[in-house]
């Protein structure tokens, strides 16, 4: 039961993951390389403010959602105008970079050491100790998170950011700033991929950048690419796939040395397939230009 | 050390390291050019040749020149077949410069784990024999493999240079890359071309995967660090540009050998991406590129 509680705990992190990235993946059509280095911001900051000045949980949740979307102009101000080929590199960039810091600045993230100890999380005197009340609250945020970006991306907002995808200069011809569009649903993507870096630190207690890697951020883009980046349910189902099954090699008895590189070869098999037969994913109809 | 000593012997480390990255963004960019999508799979190619080499010469104890020969044409047939079966098809259907770089990262992931599930994450040794004391020049230290890396560099730029301006090949090369459908127009087989870009490009990657492995072993990540110094090579240079290439290769091997000099070295990724942005920023065209449109390029 622990053990079912903990894929699905799982399974909502990475729904959250892949949702904020489908907002710009799907909708604008530019693709983030960056975001486990989002994820892995909101972890730490979330993770230091809760040890090192007792902050509280939610305080520190959001506190890391704006410390990542500033981060996220960092990239987005310089490499939003280029074509999106190379916004996919620069974000690229930014990940080993956003990596390197993780791993290397060791008087605050203590390196490849970790971070240990990370409180569980308590809101309005409400203790989340057990599992099954930490999927409670990874659920309701899920939804959340699955609502604000539904909600966004039905109204006029959406609307322009998919004006975008199709014509950009039309777009800006309609008096439409779209740098400015582009760069605010790139930091709002980056705010909700560090949410669940919150989420996750403080369900697992633990965090090392080996969590943030740039093979994670190809997990992410897996799951948004295979659900379909356009569609609502897409990220979703594309994120409990591939959470879920992998976890049958485990019943298989492979050794987890090896079934962690059978993983990720799945993974990016599924990729160049999924690339061939249908690159609008199994839900969704927009194709990347 | 005295100061003339330490400057003569990190500007020459400075060569040796900005040689591989030319290396690996010669072949980049001479993918890049017609095929027009970035390669990611580039780096697993560096490192399967790496490996190939390992396999033959010290698994199975055959002669190092003649595994070398063979891992080089297996390097560029793996690069071919990657042409022929994927993105020879998402071409067909289309298929934007997007959708071919996020089925060649999938390469890459598939490779790269192949390779770390039948070699393990160990570090392997290829380089045979002693120890041995390397050439003086001036007052720097170069060893033989570091001196085969920079007089590799040098033929194989001046190789891709003649090809490129001075054959009928290299001709129809630079016509695709400016613009295929013309070219197309005038009776070039765009296919054709860009089938050889990948043949030729995937045999540079392959020289500078088995040069890298002979110079400092091999691990499964390997081609994965060397291409990203490539393609920051390659798009500071000048993406379409050899020459700038190479320029661009050059001076980030100066930028690092000094910042590695003056930071720990475990920041020199972090610094040369820090030099990317920054061409992105001010200079996206690259040294001697031309300027790119923002809507296509």
């Amino acid at each position: 039961m622990e053990y079912l509680f903990h894929i699905l705990i799982l399974s909502s992190i990475y729904t959250i993951l892949s949702v904020s990235l489908s907002l710009v993946a799907g909708h604008i059509g530019i693709l983030s390389v960056a975001h486990a280095g989002f994820y892995g911001i909101g972890a730490y900051t979330s993770a230091l403010l809760t040890i090192h000045l007792g902050c509280p949980f939610l305080l520190g949740v959001l506190l890391g959602m704006m410390i990542t979307a500033v981060v996220s102009l960092f990239i987005s101000i310089p490499s939003l105008r280029l074509h999106e080929d190379y916004f996919v590199i620069a974000t690229f960039g930014f990940q080993i970079i956003l990596f390197s810091i993780f791993n290397n600045w060791i008087d605050l993230t203590r390196g490849p050491l970790g971070i240990f100890g990370i409180p569980q999380p308590s809101i309005l005197g409400w203790k989340i100790g057990s599992d099954i009340d930490f999927l409670i609250v990874t659920v309701i945020w899920t939804a959340c998170t699955c609502g604000i970006v539904y909600r966004l991306v039905t109204s006029p907002y959406g609307r322009v950011l998919r004006g975008i995808r199709e014509d950009e200069v039309f777009t800006q011809a309609m008096g439409k700033n779209t740098l400015w569009f582009k760069v605010s649903a790139l930091a709002l993507s980056a705010g909700l991929a560090s949410s669940a870096g919150s989420l996750y630190a403080h369900y697992i207690t633990y965090i090392d950048p080996s969590s943030f890697t740039v093979m994670e951020s190809i997990l992410i883009i897996s799951m948004v690419i295979i659900g379909g980046a356009d569609s609502l349910w897409g990220p979703i189902i594309g994120a409990v796939i591939l959470v879920t099954l992998p976890e049958l090699l485990r019943f298989i008895g492979i050794k987890s040395a090896m079934a962690a590189n059978l993983r990720q070869m799945f993974y990016g098999l599924l990729l160049v397939i999924m690339m061939i037969v249908k690159p609008s994913g199994l839900l969704g109809r927009y194709r990347f230009k | 050390m005295d100061q003339g000593r330490m400057w003569s012997q990190i500007l020459l480390n400075a060569l040796i390291a900005g040689s591989t990255y030319s290396l690996v963004g010669i072949g980049f960019s001479l993918i890049f050019s017609p095929a027009r999508f970035f390669h990611m799979a580039h780096g697993g190619i560096i490192t399967v040749a790496g490996y190939l080499v390992y396999a033959m010469a010290v698994l199975f104890k055959l002669n190092h020149s003649l595994s070398i020969f063979i891992a080089l044409f297996l390097a560029a047939i793996l690069g071919s077949v990657m042409e022929l079966l994927v993105f020879r098809r998402l071409r067909q259907q289309k298929g934007s410069g997007t959708i071919q770089l996020i089925a060649s990262l999938g390469i890459l992931v598939v490779l790269q784990n192949l390779i770390s599930l039948v070699f393990g994450d160990d570090v392997m040794v290829l380089n045979p024999g002693v120890v041995k004391e390397g050439l003086q020049i001036g007052a720097a230290r170069i060893t033989d493999v570091q001196l085969g890396i920079v007089l590799t560099n040098i033929v194989v730029f001046l190789l891709i240079s003649f090809l490129l301006h001075r054959t009928k090949i290299g001709w129809m090369i630079r016509a695709v890359t400016d613009d295929a459908e013309l070219a197309q127009i005038f009776g070039i087989s765009v296919e054709l071309v860009i089938l050889l870009a990948f043949f030729i490009g995937s045999a540079i990657a392959g020289i500078a995967g088995i040069l890298i492995a002979y110079d400092i072993g091999l691990t499964p990540l390997l081609g994965f660090q060397a291409l990203f110094m490539g393609v920051v090579a390659a798009i500071s240079g000048g993406i379409t540009s050899p020459t700038g290439t190479m320029l661009a290769g050059l001076l980030l091997g100066i930028i690092m050998q000094i910042s590695a000099w003056l930071l720990p070295t475990q920041w020199q990724e972090a610094i040369a991406f820090t030099i990317l942005l920054l061409f992105l920023l001010l200079r996206p065209q690259g040294l001697l590129g031309k300027p790119l449109r923002s809507k296509k390029v």
